[in-house]
């Protein structure tokens, strides 16, 4: 079954029309920015110093107060949506894999913005960038992007946030939104890369996702587990209790990313990868609001 | 110790590939994980492993070969040198006598025999045998030589109690003959010890005795129980009843005896510590029936307690005479409270049936079939001619055992003018007075289903109505006519046999192919019995009570004939075991529980396979 099959595309029409009229006003291509410039919605008044355009000046202001001052205007502009998604090979694990999720995650979120007529930019990373998609406007731009994502490869080793959302924000472009589409495993922490993305005004949501087997593997015995990210091998003779701990462990994992994603004002949605993805779509409008006027 | 099949120790080599298994165990299955991040929190990674480093688990290593070692060696069968040197061949006789019945020990003695004998059987090493006899009045081999113990419990349980005498001497001899030639022959009698000569068994030091019951339980029973007719009285009947009292105390207790559950008397006794009492009673009855003597009190032995015979019915006969007239002999037979006496003159055109006809100076020119008596025939008749008198005729010979004349001589007597009466050829006729002369005064002639008496004398002339032999020969006659003498059915012991003519079934018809003899024991249990020579044979009874002989036609029973079978033994009533019924010679236990060694090592076998789960799961061996 392809990735992008007709009964994909149906549903990504779909969640347009839904997440339009759900956010309706909130979703429209002239996003309201803190930016005053040149639109036509009056933001509010300013004193006039020399060397301003005359044809901003409120003269009915002027006729009563005698005081010149100059008419603001709030700036129109595109919203920039960038999204990051996780190439690296621990996305592979799960049935269905995580990695499938993602990347119709991806898709779907472009097509929305596409549609929205928003610009769309998507990154694949693992320990660095993988591959990129520049940023682009317009629905027809949707087929490339999907066939973009089909194409986009599992490569790298360990995944490392830190050094992808570094090169992300140091390039020439407007901040705008990032959704980071990961399972997280970053064995230095995820958090040092979202820190940055916020550092650099970027708005941040998290698609966390994993796999249920990794939350309850049911593995006991003497194993050799075998880390997809860097191939390592480990030795480990797992007991009830050691799966206890596991389980443990990971469930702290979960509510720390959560947590994290609490404080500092970012949307986060975590789910396993076994949903479907315009369910999870909706949901994350509706819960979270991912996508800001 | 030695082993039966050495050469299963090559399956030793087998240790090669576990040890090979076991290092290839260690190769792990190889999981693939997103990411060993969490698990490294919990384990610290394991450093690779050297082949030295394998060998930790060790403990787990030599486990295995120890399960291995110990089933070759199970499959090697190891046996002990004793253990053949004392191979046991057991022959346990169980005595299921009428006093292993008593329940002076619980449930009763013959259950707790049992038990014992269980124990012998779980006790049973690998190659000890055992032989079961079941003793009763005749011993019976329940189970014989064998070593499998299901077969032994078995055989064991399919034993069940009797009321018979113990015989106790058969039994042994059976038992000797089975361990003859076995020098690790081994007799063991588990009995009360209620058996003729048990002290003389106590002394053997060859059989082991293991007692069952008490030494002090007392039994009152009643141990001799008889009734027959009377041979003076037509209507009497008379009953032995023995009763002894086995106790070291007096006791007060009464005997009830019924007729057909109708009480005839009840009998009041004290009898003393040990006392015997024997009494012979007297009583009249025309009916017959069932006759039940009970000893109102009860005690441990309960089939002593009720005993039972059967009192054969006194039916009247019917007699027609046919004479002029004599005065003695009319008097003769209307005396005898049996006799429905009928005195004619002529004889009546038609001959009545089931009358004994009896004439008197009269002589039909054809003797009619039936019962027939003559007395004084003047004329001829298709057996004899009259040839004159005989004028004094002097008594020279009588057949003193014949039936006919019990208890009768004539030698005396006068009988004048006696007609003389000549035989024609080829008559079947049985003299039984005879003259000097050879002239025949009394005789008889049998023929099929005719019975003639002739009696020549003259009773008009002579003394012989005067003598008292007169009545006692007609007395003789009228039973010898009936066919029924003393009519004593004698009460069985039980554990005996007995034969039923086949006669005695009045059967309506001749035997067939459907026809099936039957017995039922008292307890209501129908069996099929044996059919030889006329005779239907009974089998052993071991039950006291009723037993009813009877047969089936298709679906129809019948049951004409009843025998009574009762304990009557003294030895079997005294049920109190013998101070010194006991052996010196104890059986020994053996100390394995019986089994073979190679049992046990596949257990520990076992055992170790537990041991070794256990810890791979708790992961002690790390």
């Amino acid at each position: 079954m392809a990735l992008f099959g007709s009964d994909f595309l149906s549903k990504l029409e779909y969640l347009s029309i839904v997440s339009r009229r759900v956010f309706r006003g909130k979703l429209l291509a002239q996003q309201k920015t803190r930016q005053l410039g040149s639109g036509i919605e009056f933001a509010d008044h300013r004193d006039y110093t020399p060397g301003d355009d005359f044809r901003y000046i409120d003269w009915n202001l002027y006729a009563r107060h005698d005081e010149l001052l100059l008419k603001r205007f709030q700036e129109e502009e595109d919203l920039h949506l960038y999204i990051l998604v996780d190439c690296s090979p621990s996305m592979e694990f799960g049935t269905p894999p995580k990695y499938d999720l993602a990347r119709q995650m991806a898709a779907a979120l472009a097509y929305i913005s596409l549609s929205n007529l928003d610009r769309v930019s998507i990154t694949g990373f693992s320990d660095g960038m993988v591959k990129h998609f520049p940023l682009t406007r317009g629905k027809a731009q949707i087929l490339s992007l999907m066939k973009f994502l089909e194409t986009l490869p599992i490569d790298g080793k360990d995944t490392n946030l830190k050094n992808i959302a570094k090169s992300f924000v140091l390039r020439p472009q407007k901040p705008g939104l990032v959704i980071v589409i990961s399972d997280l495993f970053d064995p230095n922490g995820f958090e040092e890369g979202l820190n940055l993305l916020r550092h650099y005004q970027y708005e941040t949501h998290v698609i966390h996702l994993y796999d249920k087997k990794e939350a309850e593997p049911g593995l006991r015995g003497e194993l050799e587990l075998l880390d997809m990210e860097n191939q390592n091998i480990n030795k480990v003779t797992i007991t009830e209790r050691g799966l206890r701990q596991y389980q443990e462990i990971f469930r702290d994992y979960l509510v720390s990313v959560q947590t994290y994603c609490r404080r500092y004002g970012m949307g986060c949605t975590t789910s396993t990868a076994d949903v479907a993805f315009d369910e999870l779509i909706l949901n994350m409008l509706q819960a979270s609001m991912t996508v800001k006027a | 110790m030695n082993l039966l099949s050495p050469a299963s120790l090559y399956w030793l080599l087998l240790a090669a590939p576990v040890v090979v298994f076991y290092l290839l165990k260690i190769r792990l299955r190889r999981i693939p994980v997103s990411t060993v991040m969490f698990w490294n929190q919990i384990y610290e990674e394991k450093k690779p492993r050297s082949i030295w480093q394998k060998l930790r688990h060790l403990i787990s290593l030599l486990l295995q070969l120890l399960f291995l070692a110990l089933l070759v060696f199970a499959i090697s069968e190891p046996y002990f040198m004793n253990e053949d040197l004392n191979r046991k061949k057991l022959v346990v006789i169980l005595d299921c006598s009428a006093s292993m019945n008593a329940n002076d020990v619980k449930p009763d003695r013959l259950s707790v025999g049992k038990q014992k004998i269980h124990e012998i059987i779980k006790s049973l090493r690998q190659n000890d045998e055992m032989s079961l006899i079941a003793a009763g009045m005749h011993p019976r081999i329940v189970c014989g030589m064998t070593g499998h113990q299901k077969t032994l419990r078995e055989s064991l349980d399919s034993v069940l109690n009797t009321d018979e005498a113990s015989s106790m001497e058969p039994a042994l001899k059976l038992a000797r003959n089975l361990i003859e030639d076995q020098p690790q022959g081994e007799i063991i009698l588990i009995s009360d010890g209620s058996f003729p000569d048990s002290s003389k068994v106590s002394e053997n030091k060859k059989i082991v005795l293991i007692p069952v019951g008490k030494k002090d339980s007392s039994n009152v029973g009643i141990t001799q129980f008889q009734v027959r007719r009377s041979l003076n009285d037509p209507l009497g009947y008379e009953i032995l009843i023995e009763a002894i009292n086995y106790s070291s105390k007096k006791k007060d207790f009464r005997i009830e005896l019924e007729l057909n559950e109708e009480v005839v008397d009840v009998i009041p006794l004290k009898l003393k510590a040990e006392e015997k009492w024997t009494e012979v009673f007297n009583y009249i009855s025309e009916e017959g029936g069932i006759l039940t003597a009970t000893v109102n009190q009860e005690d441990f032995l309960s089939c002593d307690n009720k005993v039972q015979a059967i009192l054969p019915e006194r039916k009247k006969q019917k007699v027609l005479l046919v004479t002029d007239g004599n005065h003695y002999l009319e008097r003769v037979f209307e005396a005898m409270p049996l006799v429905d006496l009928n005195v004619v003159n002529e004889l009546p055109e038609s001959i009545p049936e089931n009358h004994i006809i009896v004439y008197h100076k009269k002589t039909p020119p054809n003797i009619p079939d039936g019962k027939v008596l003559l007395i004084e025939p003047t004329g001829p008749s298709q057996y004899w001619n009259v040839q004159g008198i005989i004028e004094s005729p002097i008594v020279a010979e009588q057949d003193k055992k014949s039936e006919l004349m019990e208890n009768v001589r004539l030698d005396n007597v006068i009988m004048p003018e006696t007609h003389r009466l000549i035989l024609k050829e080829n008559q079947p006729v049985h003299p039984l007075v005879k003259s000097a002369t050879g002239d025949l005064l009394y005789f008889n002639i049998n023929q099929k289903q005719n019975k003639v008496l002739v009696l020549t004398v003259n009773l008009d002339k002579g003394d012989l109505p005067l003598r008292t032999a007169f009545p006692i020969m007609v007395s003789n006659a009228l039973s010898w006519f009936s066919g029924k003498k003393g009519e004593f059915m004698e009460a069985l012991s039980t554990g005996n046999m007995t034969e039923i003519k086949v006669d005695s079934l009045k059967l309506k018809s001749a035997v067939t192919e459907e026809f099936k003899p039957v017995l039922k024991s008292p307890s209501g249990d129908i069996d099929q019995i044996v059919l030889k020579d006329k005779k239907l044979i009974t089998g052993i009874l071991q039950k006291s009570g009723v037993w009813q002989v009877g047969y089936q036609v298709k679906d129809d029973k019948v049951f004409p004939v009843s025998v009574c079978c009762n304990l009557s033994s003294s030895e079997e009533s005294n049920i109190r075991v013998p101070e010194n019924f006991q052996s010196e010679k104890k059986h020994q236990i053996s100390g394995l529980g019986g089994r073979p060694v190679w049992m046990y090592l596949i257990l520990i076998a076992i055992i170790l396979t537990m041991c070794e789960w256990f810890l791979y799961q708790r992961r002690w061996i790390n």
